[in-house]
C-alpha cells in the first residue's frame, strides 16, 4: 500500500464541504471591517466609543492589585485588554484572532478591536498592540495574567518579533475575588457584571462557541458570527472597565455595598496594610444578615483594634464573636492571651483559658490553666 | 544475615545447608546435588576483565577536571575518552557498553563541557521513566556543584510545581524530563522555552534501547519535531545516547536521530568473574513433553541463594508468574524461619512511594530478595546484587544480558541464572544453551514512518509551528508531507493558507491540543486503578491492555503475594474493585484473535501454497478464564468474560494451505486444523528467534484465506503471524523476505525434535488429545505436501 493509501485507511468520515483558500489580499474579512493600510500590513480595526466610567486613583490600583508596582503610575494611560482565541489550551498553536483594547480619551471609553485576517496574517495586529502597550503605563484584564497575555507574548516570539517591555499588570480576575468571595462563589466576568454592574447582556453570544465562529470564518468566509464575536468582546472590555470603575468606588467608599463585600473590602484593606480602613469595612461587615460573615467580620474586627491597641474593644468584638462561631476554642484561646498578658484579667483570662481546650497541647494547656489560677489567686491575696 | 533482627524468626535453625553463605558455596552444592547438577545445561564463566584507562582529554575544561578530580578520579575509561572526543569532533554518538560500565560520564562529559564554556549552554537529558530522571538529577547536581558551575538542572515531568517551572525553563542549564512531557509539556509551549532552546547543545538520550516498537516509533517523531523546534529558535543541538548492548545500536540510534551517529562500543571498564548458568528443569511427563514449571523450580533455586545469604533478584515474565513465585519462595523460607519480610515483589503497578521504599531498603540490605517483573531493568540502581534468576527466557538475548547486568561486582564471582520453561522458545535455547555466551543480541526495530504515528506527531508539528512550502519533516520527504497535510487539511485540522508571497502555509486550525490526545506508549495515560473494597484504598494501577487479561471481572488478582478477586470492572470509570480471598488457585484469561486481511502487498503463488504480506486488522477479545491450582497447576474450573474487543490495524505475513491440499491428506479435518496449529506454532519459534525479537511481539493466529475463519466453515486455512504493535515495525516484511528459510528451518525444527507425537518444544503446547490426532505426523504431512523438504 503506498502512503496515500494507508492515509485512506486512517480516515474519518468525509467532509463535504469543499474548502476555501484565498490569498490574503482580499480577506473576506474587509466585508466586516474595511481594512486601514499600516506599515506594517493591512489591519482590519474597529473602534468604539463611550462614556468612560470614572477609575480610582493609582494608590487604589495598588491596594486592589495588591501590588506596590502599580502605586505611581499614570491612571490616564491604563490599556484594558481581553482577547478572543482559538482555544483555551494555550501553546503555540492558539490563536487570539481578535485583539481587544481599550484606553481612556477626552473622557470617554476607547475600544480598538483588532481583528486577524487569516493565519500567518498576525504582524500588523502584533505591532498596533506593541504600540499601545508600549503608550500604556499598565495592563488591566480579568484573567489575563495567566491566559491573554503569555498567549501574546508566544505570538510575538513565533513571529519573531520583540515583546513589549513588561508593564504592570492588574488582574481584575484576582481583584474582584478578594472583595467578592463572601457574597459569589464564582468569578467569572459574565456572572460578576451581572451582580455588581446590573449589566444584562442579550444574545450575547457564549465563550464556548467562539473558536467555532473563526473556524467557520476560515472555511467559508462567512463573517456573521465574527460580528457576534465582536460585540461579545466589546462588551467584555466595557464592563472590565466598568468593574475597575466599581472596585474603586467601593473602596473609597463612594458607592454602598453590601456588608458581605465589605468584609472582602476589609481583608483587602488588612492584607494592603490600611487599618483605619480595615476597621470601617469590618464594622459595616458585622451588620449582615449572615452570621457566618458577622462571625468573621466581628474576629477581624477585634484583629485590627488590638492591633491599634484599642484592647477593650477588641475583647469586646471578640466576646460577642464567640457565639456565632461553630467551634470557639481558637477564639478563647486569642482572648485568654489578651486578658492575661495585655487586659491583665487573670480572672476572664482563665475563664476562656478553660474553653480553649481542644487547640492546646494538654501540657501547654495544663501549664497555662494552672499559671492563671495562680495569678487569679495572687490578685485576690492583693486585694 | 547476622543483623537480623529479634523476632519470631530470630532463631535460625542450625541445618547443614545452611551453612553455605556466598555464590561459590551455593555453586558448590548445585554441582553437588544430584537433583540439580543434572539439569544444568550450561555452566560457564564470562572472564573478569581489567581496566583500560585513558587520560583526561587535554580539551577537557578546567572546572570539569576539578569535579572528576573530586570524584577521586584520575583517568577515564578508554569508552568515554572515546565518546568525548567525538562529540568534541562535532558528531552524533551512541555509547553501547555493559550494564554499570560508566555509559553516564559518557554524555556527561560533553554537557559538563559546554555548560563549562558558555554560560547559555543548555542541554536536555530524555529518560524512559520519570524514576530514572529524578536519580540522575540528584547525581547531575553533585557534579555541577564539584564543577563550580551555577547552570543548575532541574527534573520537568508532571510533579514539578508550577513556580519551580517557570525558572526551569528560564534558568536551568540542563532539564531532565521523558519524552512525554517532551511530547505534551514542552514542544507545544516551546515559545516559553525560546532561551532554552536557543541555548540547547545537547540532548541526551540514555536508555535508547528501551524506544522500541510503537514507543521508539513515536520518541523518533518527537525529536523530529524537537529538531524543528531547535531550528526555528537558532539551535541544531547534538545527540549522545546511551544504549544496553542490542544487536544495531548504531543503525538504532541513526534511525532515531535522523543522523548518522557514531558508535562507542568497546568498554574500558574492569568487569568480575561472572558465572552463567542454565537450567532445564526436568521431563515429568515425556508424552506431552512438559516439564517440571520454571517457576516453582526458579523460587527453590533462588531459596537456595537467599537462605545462602546472597542478595538476588528474581525476574519473572509476568506479573501473575512474580507474585505467584513471592508466595512460594515466602512459604518456603517460612519454613525454615527466616523472615518472609526480606523478600519483595516490585513491579509496574506499584504505586511510587512503595516502590522507592523497596529500592531504599533492597540497598540498605533490609531485603534480601527482589522478585521483579523488567522494572528493574531500566538502571535505577539498587545497589550491588550477587546474583540473577530468571524464570523463563525474557524474549531475547538483550533484555537477557539486561537483566543479568544487575548483578555484577568489580571483582569476586556474581551469578547469572536462567531458568527455561517448557515454552518452545526456551527449550530451543536450552537445547542450544551453549551458543549462549556468543549469541548476538536482538536488533531494537522502529518505524518512524509508520503513517498511524507520523500523521499523529504531523498534526503536533503542525501546532508548534506552521508548515511551509516545501517543508520535509527531518527525514521524511516534503512530498510525502504535502500529501499528509492535504489529508489533514480535508478533516479539517489544518488549515492551508496561501502567503501574499505565493507560498503556501499550514496552520493549525482547531479548538484542540493535539499532544493531549497522542499518548507515545501503547500502555499509559489511561491506565486503571485497583481499589481494595475491604479497606477502600487504590493499592495499584494497571495498563489499559493488561486490563482485559488480568482485572475481568471474578479474576485472581495477586499483589504483593496476597490474592484479591475482581469483583466489579467499571470500563467506562476505569477502577476495578477488588477484595482479599485466600482461594488455592489463580486465574488465566483465554483470549480469541481474529485476523482479517485488509490489503495484501505482496504475494507468492507456489503451487502448492500462497504466501504474502500486507495491512490486517487483528481484533482480539478476552473470551473467558481458566482457574489453576496453586502448586499442582491443575485446570480447576473455567469461567466467562464479557469485555470489549480490542482492535488494531497492522502488518502480517499469511501461508495459506489451499483447500486440495487439505483433503488430500485424508485425515479427519478437525486433525488437521489442530495439526495447522501446531505447525504455525513451529512456525512462530523460527521466527521469533530468526528476527531476534521477543515471541509476544508477534501473534499468532490460524483463520481463513480471506480472514474470517472461525470454526468449521474454514476455507483453504491460513497462517498469520502478526505484528503486536500498532501499524507494525517492520517485522512482517523482514518475516517475508527471509519466507523460505523460515519454511525450511520449521521444517528443521519439526525433523530435529527428539518427542515422538509433538511436544511443547515443537508443535507446541496442545489439548491433550494432541498425541491421539498425531499432531506432529500431521504436521510434517502438511509441509510434505507444500513441497516443504528439509535440508538435511
Amino acid at each position: 500500500m503506498d502512503f496515500k493509501a494507508k492515509l485512506g485507511l486512517l480516515a474519518r468520515p468525509a467532509v463535504s464541504a469543499p474548502v476555501v483558500t484565498r490569498p490574503q489580499a482580499d480577506s473576506p474579512l474587509s466585508a466586516l471591517i474595511p481594512p486601514t493600510v499600516t506599515a506594517a500590513g493591512a489591519l482590519h480595526v474597529v473602534q468604539s466609543r463611550s462614556p468612560a466610567p470614572a477609575l480610582p486613583h493609582a494608590a487604589t490600583l495598588a491596594v486592589l492589585g495588591l501590588d506596590e508596582s502599580l502605586a505611581a503610575l499614570d491612571v490616564s494611560r491604563l490599556v484594558f485588554l481581553d482577547t478572543e482565541t482559538t482555544g483555551l489550551s494555550g501553546g503555540a498553536g492558539t490563536l487570539p484572532f481578535l485583539v481587544g483594547l481599550a484606553f481612556v480619551d477626552g473622557g470617554e471609553l476607547v475600544v480598538e478591536q483588532l481583528h486577524l485576517s487569516g493565519p500567518g496574517a498576525e504582524r500588523p495586529v502584533l505591532a498596533r498592540l506593541s504600540e499601545r502597550v508600549d503608550a500604556a503605563s499598565a495592563i488591566v484584564s480579568f484573567n489575563g495574567r495567566s491566559f491573554d497575555w503569555p498567549l501574546l507574548r508566544t505570538r510575538f516570539v513565533m513571529n519573531r518579533l520583540t515583546p513589549p517591555a513588561p508593564r504592570p499588570h492588574l488582574d481584575l480576575l484576582h481583584a474582584s475575588r478578594r472583595v467578592l468571595r463572601h457574597w459569589q462563589r464564582e468569578t467569572r466576568l459574565s456572572t460578576v457584571e451581572a451582580a455588581v454592574l446590573d449589566v444584562r447582556r442579550v444574545g450575547d453570544l457564549e465563550s464556548a462557541q467562539v473558536p467555532a465562529a473563526w473556524f467557520d470564518f476560515l472555511r467559508t468566509g462567512r463573517v456573521a458570527t465574527l460580528a457576534r464575536v465582536l460585540s461579545h468582546n466589546l462588551q467584555d472590555l466595557r464592563s472590565t472597565a466598568a468593574l475597575l470603575g466599581w472596585l474603586g468606588a467601593s473602596w473609597g467608599e463612594h458607592v454602598p455595598v453590601s456588608p458581605e463585600v465589605s468584609l472582602g473590602l476589609g481583608e483587602v484593606a488588612e492584607r494592603a496594610r490600611v487599618p483605619f480602613k480595615a476597621e470601617r469595612f469590618f464594622e459595616r461587615a458585622t451588620s449582615s444578615p449572615v452570621l457566618d460573615v458577622q462571625a468573621r467580620a466581628l474576629v477581624a474586627l477585634g484583629r485590627v483594634q488590638r492591633r491599634r491597641g484599642a484592647l477593650d474593644q477588641a475583647a469586646a468584638s471578640w466576646e460577642r464573636a464567640v457565639p456565632l462561631c461553630e467551634d470557639a476554642s481558637t477564639l478563647h484561646l486569642a482572648l485568654s492571651r489578651l486578658y492575661e498578658h495585655r487586659l491583665r484579667d487573670a480572672r476572664a483570662a482563665e475563664r476562656h483559658a478553660l474553653l480553649a481546650r481542644p487547640v492546646e497541647a494538654p501540657v501547654v494547656h495544663a501549664r497555662r490553666v494552672a499559671r492563671l489560677a495562680r495569678k487569679r489567686q495572687l490578685v485576690l491575696a492583693m486585694r | 544475615m547476622q543483623t537480623r533482627s529479634q523476632g519470631p524468626f530470630a532463631g535460625v535453625r542450625k541445618s547443614p545447608w545452611q551453612r553455605v553463605a556466598g555464590v561459590d558455596a551455593v555453586l558448590e552444592q548445585w554441582r553437588g546435588d544430584r537433583h540439580v547438577a543434572p539439569n544444568l545445561v550450561l555452566d560457564e564463566a564470562l572472564p573478569s576483565a581489567e581496566a583500560v584507562f585513558a587520560p583526561f582529554p587535554s580539551s577537557l575544561a578546567p572546572p570539569v577536571v576539578t569535579a572528576l578530580r573530586a570524584r577521586g578520579l584520575s583517568s577515564l575509561y578508554t569508552h568515554q575518552a572515546e565518546a568525548y572526543e567525538l562529540s568534541q569532533a562535532g558528531r552524533d554518538v551512541v555509547v553501547a557498553t555493559p550494564t554499570a560500565s560508566g555509559k553516564s560520564l559518557c554524555y556527561l562529559l560533553p554537557v559538563l563541557n559546554a555548560l563549562a564554556l558558555d554560560r547559555e549552554a543548555r542541554a536536555l537529558f530524555l529518560f524512559p521513566t520519570k524514576a530514572l530522571s529524578r536519580d540522575q538529577e540528584a547525581s547531575l547536581h553533585t557534579f555541577l556543584q564539584q564543577a563550580g558551575l551555577e547552570h543548575g538542572a532541574v527534573t520537568f515531568d508532571g510533579d514539578t510545581p508550577a513556580d519551580a517551572r517557570r525558572s526551569a525553563r528560564e534558568r536551568s542549564g540542563v532539564i531532565l524530563t521523558n519524552p512525554d512531557m517532551l511530547h505534551t509539556g514542552i514542544l507545544p509551549h516551546h515559545a516559553g522555552w525560546a532561551r532554552f532552546f536557543a541555548g540547547l547543545k545537547y540532548v541526551v538520550v540514555d536508555e535508547l534501547h528501551a524506544y522500541r516498537g510503537v514507543f521508539g516509533s513515536h520518541l523518533a517523531n518527537v525529536l523530529r519535531r524537537l529538531e524543528r523546534v531547535a531550528r526555528f529558535h537558532g539551535s541544531t543541538p547534538k545527540f549522545l545516547c546511551a544504549s544496553a548492548t542490542i544487536g544495531n545500536p548504531k543503525e538504532h540510534a541513526s534511525k532515531m536521530t535522523g543522523r548518522d551517529v557514531q558508535l562507542v562500543s568497546q568498554s574500558g571498564a574492569p568487569r568480575g568473574e561472572r558465572r552463567v548458568l542454565v537450567y532445564n528443569p526436568p521431563v515429568v511427563n515425556a508424552e506431552l513433553g512438559i516439564r517440571q514449571s520454571s517457576i516453582k523450580t526458579a523460587a527453590r533455586l533462588t531459596g537456595d541463594l537467599v537462605k545462602a545469604g546472597v542478595p538476588t533478584l528474581l525476574f519473572g515474565q509476568s506479573r501473575n508468574g512474580v507474585e505467584v513465585m513471592l508466595k512460594y519462595l515466602r512459604d518456603a523460607l517460612a519454613e525454615v524461619r527466616i523472615d518472609p519480610d526480606v523478600v519483595h515483589a516490585y513491579r509496574g503497578g506499584y504505586l511510587p512511594h512503595a516502590r522507592r521504599e523497596i529500592e531504599n531498603r533492597l540497598r540498605h540490605g533490609e531485603v534480601k530478595c527482589v522478585v521483579a517483573t523488567s522494572a528493574l531493568e531500566l538502571g535505577i540502581d539498587v545497589g550491588s546484587l550477587d546474583a540473577v534468576v530468571c524464570a523463563g527466557w525474557p524474549g531475547s538475548v538483550a533484555a537477557l544480558w539486561q537483566r543479568f547486568g544487575r548483578a555484577g561486582r568489580r571483582q569476586g564471582t556474581s551469578l547469572s541464572l536462567l531458568v527455561t520453561s517448557s515454552a518452545p522458545v526456551d527449550q530451543y535455547v536450552a537445547a542450544t544453551a551453549k551458543h549462549l555466551l556468543s549469541a548476538p543480541a536482538e536488533q531494537a526495530r522502529i518505524d518512524p514512518d509508520n503513517v498511524e504515528v507520523l500523521v499523529q506527531h504531523l498534526k503536533c508539528a503542525a501546532f508548534e509551528l506552521p508548515f511551509e512550502g516545501d517543508e520535509g519533516f527531518r527525514d521524511v520527504p516534503a512530498g510525502q508531507v504535502r500529501e499528509a497535510l492535504g489529508y489533514l487539511t480535508e478533516h479539517r485540522v489544518v488549515h492551508e493558507v496561501t502567503t501574499p508571497g505565493g507560498k503556501a502555509t499550514w496552520h493549525w486550525s482547531a479548538d484542540a491540543y493535539p499532544a493531549n490526545d497522542v499518548s507515545l506508549r501503547s500502555i499509559g495515560w489511561d491506565n486503571f486503578v485497583i481499589i481494595d473494597r475491604s479497606t477502600d484504598t487504590t493499592m495499584a494501577e494497571m495498563d489499559w491492555r493488561s486490563t482485559h487479561t488480568m482485572l475481568h471481572e471474578q479474576a485472581i488478582y495477586q499483589h504483593e503475594g496476597r490474592q484479591f478477586q475482581v469483583e466489579k470492572l467499571d470500563f467506562e470509570n476505569h477502577k476495578a474493585f477488588v477484595r482479599p480471598v485466600e482461594p488455592d488457585y489463580y486465574t488465566d484469561a483465554m483470549t480469541f484473535t481474529k485476523v482479517t486481511v485488509m490489503s495484501r502487498a505482496q504475494e507468492t503463488k507456489a503451487p502448492t501454497y500462497e504466501l504474502g504480506t500486507g495491512d490486517v486488522s487483528v481484533v482480539e477479545r478476552v473470551v473467558g478464564y481458566k482457574k489453576i491450582k496453586f502448586h499442582t497447576h491443575e485446570n480447576v474450573g473455567y469461567g466467562d468474560v464479557r469485555l470489549p474487543e480490542m482492535q488494531m490495524h497492522t502488518t502480517a505475513v499469511w501461508l495459506t494451505v489451499p483447500e486440495l491440499v487439505v483433503q488430500l491428506l485424508n485425515a479427519p479435518r478437525p486433525d488437521v486444523m489442530d495439526a495447522l496449529r501446531g505447525l504455525l506454532s513451529a512456525m512462530h519459534t523460527v521466527a521469533a528467534v530468526g528476527l531476534m525479537v521477543d515471541p509476544r511481539d508477534l501473534g499468532q493466529c490460524v483463520g481463513g484465506r480471506d480472514g474470517d475463519g472461525r470454526g468449521s466453515t474454514l476455507f483453504d486455512p491460513t497462517l498469520y503471524l502478526y505484528d503486536s504493535v500498532p501499524g507494525g515495525v517492520g517485522l512482517a516484511s523482514r518475516l517475508y523476505d527471509e519466507r523460505e528459510a523460515v519454511l525450511r528451518r520449521t521444517r528443521d525444527l519439526l525433523d530435529g525434535c527428539a518427542c515422538d507425537e509433538g511436544c511443547p518444544a515443537c508443535v507446541g503446547p496442545g489439548a491433550v488429545d494432541a498425541v491421539q490426532r498425531g499432531r506432529k505426523t500431521l504436521a510434517l504431512a502438511v509441509l510434505s505436501a507444500l513441497g516443504i523438504t528439509s535440508l538435511n
